[in-house]
């Protein structure tokens, strides 16, 4: 199997290719998210919202390629004036697909029964799940962590690869530019929702 | 064969002390040094040739090594910094 090209798809691949999947993958994620009521309400966040409107569904996935893509560019610009938008944008486009997996996990009804549950319930030590929701859940969490850590080899590798950064203070601004894209982000979306 | 650039023993620049005319057996002795170019190991002289092969395109580059287009320019800007240090030795 050849793992630089799962970790590293941006090494080897090029822009077209790797622009058109992503925009494929976000397409696809819109078309879910608004039938299925799903809001990537953050950089690293998915909620069910009941009574989001169609544009939210629609468009929160696209505000934050957008912000990403915008703040990280200018980051990547500054440090290397080689930096190209396109590849920052492939990179943010791809940090997403792995959110699409776990948009899709957290559509399982299941989730919906103990929602019900925890809502219905008024001493949350009486829930009482059986052994198939335990595992269950168990293994959509074990899902939703490999998620987010390979979306974040994926849009690292990617900014790598868009910016040839590599000393240590250029990955601190990047993760505190990551904190802050996630604020922003939520607060736009949490306003329209 | 390969042409060796570093001093096995402390890891040094080498510099070249004898040449030889394959013809009539001349030998001159001396102490030159290395071009900038043979200070670069094989990997990266066979870039530059290959940059100057294609033109000058990073983009077709890429396309025959099989590489995108900013891995290669990152090679690129890492060889150009490797040779402003050395020219500045």
């Amino acid at each position: 199997m050849n793992w630089k090209l799962i970790f590293n798809p941006f090494e080897q691949i090029s822009e077209r290719k790797l622009m058109q999947t992503g925009v494929l993958f976000a397409l696809l994620a819109g078309i879910y998210a608004y039938y299925f009521g799903v809001v990537y309400d953050g950089v690293l966040d998915i909620h069910l919202f009941e009574n989001a409107s169609s544009l939210v569904l629609l468009f929160s996935n696209v505000i934050i390629v957008v912000c990403m893509s915008l703040v990280l560019y200018i980051f990547g610009k500054y440090i290397n004036t080689k930096t190209r938008f396109i590849d920052v944008l492939t990179a943010v486009l791809w940090f997403r697909i792995p959110f699409y997996v776990s948009a899709t996990l957290t559509t399982l009804p299941v989730f919906a029964e103990i929602e019900h549950q925890l809502k219905n319930s008024k001493n949350i030590q009486n829930i009482q799940f059986d052994t198939f929701t335990i595992v269950l859940l168990l293994f959509v969490t074990f899902v939703f962590l490999l998620a987010l850590v390979y979306a974040f080899v994926l849009l690292i590798n990617g900014f790598k690869t868009a910016t040839n950064i590599k000393k240590a203070k250029h990955f601190v601004w990047f993760t505190v530019l990551i904190l802050l894209l996630e604020i922003l982000t939520k607060f736009i979306i949490n306003t329209m929702v | 064969m390969k042409l060796p650039i570093v001093c096995p023993s402390c890891e040094n620049t080498l510099q070249v002390s004898q040449m030889k005319c394959n013809d009539c057996q001349t030998e001159i002795n001396g102490n030159y040094n290395l071009p900038l170019f043979f200070k670069l190991n094989r990997e990266e002289q066979d870039f530059i040739l290959d940059f100057f092969l294609s033109s000058g395109s990073i983009k077709e580059m890429a396309k025959q090594a099989g590489n995108s287009y900013p891995t290669m320019r990152n090679k690129m800007d890492d060889l150009i910094e490797k040779i402003n240090q050395l020219k500045n030795v």
